[in-house]
């Protein structure tokens, strides 16, 4: 089945247009930063509202490199670790208060870590235009894999692919070893976790760690993707739909933090068309950002009420339904959840 | 004498919107990020009412408004979430106020409207000090006071408390613990309230007041979630901080804010004064 559905997606840039392709791209990066974010929230339980600094951080090494070393050096295989590396790194400083106090201060330290991260980047970038002259942003040239450089949508196709397919599997696993069993478990119960013996300090710190660097990943080949660093792109709205995206996908499922990003990076799309057709009054296309906020608010507080495991619970409900039917219930011994 | 108005008024400002988050802490263990929300909705409210209808009118109907959108982030955020962890609460509120920013946003299409509030000026030394500077410290003093002694000494302080610690003993006591969890959300949205509308008096009603009205959250936690002198003293602190930072780089002072709750944060978890997080029973 897996080979099946990689060799679909492998032929997929020959069939559909290149507008199409660039939406699977935008999707692509967007996985990567919900796979993020549903390590540190989804399987630790940390609610993270700074995810659009740790996007930052990595938009600002790739920047960072092509300015200060050298465009040769802005290649993937040295901007990648770099990002991953100074993102964990960001992450470990933000997650530093999640060690001594639980739940609703670090959600605020997130936060409080964006709007630093955000200050930090506006002054670097205005250094940068009075001492180098750069413009608004900083441009990047095309991703240099060495081999070959990656500038059409095709090409970034099958970058972004390949990326997303490594990051799924390595979370996957990464959920099946003692760090991600110590995740779950401590977004259960704190204080049961730590009484089993296990270093809920350590875990938690690795949680934002990994979160952190694969946010900054996606933050990276994003400012590669739209050839330029711009901090302003990265707002709270940003954040936000990240959240949305692994609390509409199912928290804690790396399949849900998939189809979340889908989701949430479509459903603008079919909203405009919605608006469209209805010919909705103007502002609501002209504050087509708001409109987007507030429907992701609204499906997130929809979700979290009505289906806490999102749409891959919703998912197994119906598969369940049918599996078993003509009855509602599976027999005891088979019961394997 | 300036700096010292300065910080006055910023620490008002804070310590209000600080009071709001300690009062729904203190019944309920959640943090109110709704709050952002509720202030730019009531104060664009009552911008539109004032234009149509005497001054009186339209604060009654913000008010008014405060107190039902404070009760609606209880039934529809909080009510159903009871009992789940808690970052269930915190993303709920979180939802509900990028709602009512999202509806503000396209009702009022980010305009800038002007609240006139019946004003005067006298002079403090050499500045020249609006009123609605004075009634802001005024209120602040004032709302510090009650609330204060109302937690300390009275019967709904000790219900706020009850609530907050064991529920089901509380409800066992006879405290109305549904009425409580009310009202401390409601009282909430009002203190917000008052600062929409002494923020908007002053620098007009924009989109900046939710951003503002974030400030309460970190006043809160630097001054000690559960604490109002807490509060008081996180936001002279705070007020201070900015009002010095302002002068030098005012970019920088919107920003010192939260560095100093990410110092805070490391140094004292739990705030200047609050209570050090008892462990969670088994």
């Amino acid at each position: 089945m897996a080979i099946a559905a990689l060799v679909a997606a492998a032929i997929v840039p020959f069939v559909f247009d290149t507008y199409y392709l660039s939406l699977l791209n935008l999707v692509f990066i967007a996985c990567i930063g919900a796979i993020g974010i549903n390590i540190t929230t989804g399987y630790a339980g940390q609610v993270n509202l700074g995810q659009a600094g740790f996007l930052l951080v990595g938009e600002f090494v790739a920047g960072a490199i092509a300015i200060h070393i050298g465009a040769i050096w802005a290649n993937f295989w040295i901007a990648a670790p770099a990002a991953m590396i100074a993102g964990a790194a960001v992450g470990v400083i933000v997650g530093w208060p999640a060690l001594r106090v639980r739940g609703l201060y670090v959600t605020l330290a997130t936060l409080a870590a964006f709007f630093v991260i955000q200050y930090l980047g506006l002054r670097y970038i205005e250094y940068l235009q009075q001492t180098l002259k750069t413009g608004i942003d900083i441009k990047l040239s095309a991703l240099d894999l060495l081999f070959m450089t990656v500038s059409s949508e095709r090409s970034w196709y099958y970058l972004l692919l390949s990326v997303t397919v490594v990051v799924i599997v390595a979370a996957t696993g990464l959920a099946h070893t003692k760090a991600g069993r110590a995740w779950q478990a401590l977004r259960e119960h704190e204080l049961m976790t730590e009484v089993m013996g296990i270093d809920v300090a350590h875990y938690k710190l690795i949680a934002f760690a990994v979160g952190a660097s694969l946010a900054s990943l996606a933050g990276m080949l994003f400012g590669f993707y739209h050839h330029s660093v711009n901090p302003e792109a990265f707002t709270v709205e940003v954040s936000v739909q990240y959240l949305a995206m692994i609390i509409i996908g199912g928290m804690g499922s790396i399949a849900g933090a998939v189809l979340g990003a889908a989701f949430v990076v479509l459903i603008p799309y079919g909203l405009e068309w919605v608006l469209d057709t209805f010919n909705a009054p103007s502002q609501f296309l002209i504050y087509f950002s708001a409109v987007r906020l507030g429907v992701f608010a609204f499906l997130m507080l929809i979700f979290l009420l009505l289906e806490p495991e999102g749409l891959i619970g919703l998912w197994e409900r119906i598969r369940r339904f049918f599996v078993l039917w003509p009855f509602r219930f599976q027999p005891l011994e088979e019961k394997r959840r | 004498m300036n700096l010292a108005i300065d910080v006055a008024t910023l620490a008002s400002i804070n310590f209000l919107l600080g009071l709001g988050i300690v009062t729904v802490y203190k019944g309920t263990r959640i943090l109110n990020f709704a709050l952002p929300g509720v202030i730019l909705a009531t104060a664009y409210l009552t911008v539109t009412v004032a234009s149509h209808a005497p001054l009186v009118v339209a604060l009654a109907a913000g008010a008014l408004a405060a107190a039902a959108l404070g009760a609606l982030t209880f039934y529809v955020g909080i009510l159903p979430i009871l009992g789940r962890p808690t970052y269930v609460g915190i993303l709920t509120t979180v939802a509900i106020g990028f709602m009512l920013e999202s509806i503000v946003t396209i009702i009022w299409k980010v305009e800038i409207r002007n609240l006139n509030l019946p004003s005067a000026s006298f002079t403090l030394g050499d500045r020249l000090v609006s009123s609605d500077q004075a009634i802001m410290w005024m209120a602040a003093l004032g709302a510090g006071i009650l609330f204060g002694v109302v937690y300390r000494y009275t019967r709904v302080g000790l219900w706020l408390a009850a609530t907050a610690d064991e529920n089901l003993l509380a409800r066992q006591r006879g405290i109305p613990v549904m009425m409580v969890l009310l009202a401390s959300f409601v009282i909430a949205a009002l203190l917000g309230y008052v600062v929409a509308l002494l923020l908007g008096a002053r620098q007009g009603v924009t989109m900046a007041l939710g951003s503002a009205a974030l400030r309460g959250l970190v006043v809160a936690l630097v001054g000690g979630l559960d604490s109002v002198l807490g509060a008081a003293l996180a936001a002279v602190l705070l007020g201070g901080v900015e009002a010095w930072v302002v002068q030098t780089d005012p970019r920088l002072a919107t920003v010192v804010p939260y560095m100093v709750l990410l110092a805070v944060l490391i140094w004292r978890p739990w705030g200047l004064l609050g209570t050090p997080e008892e462990l969670e029973r088994v």
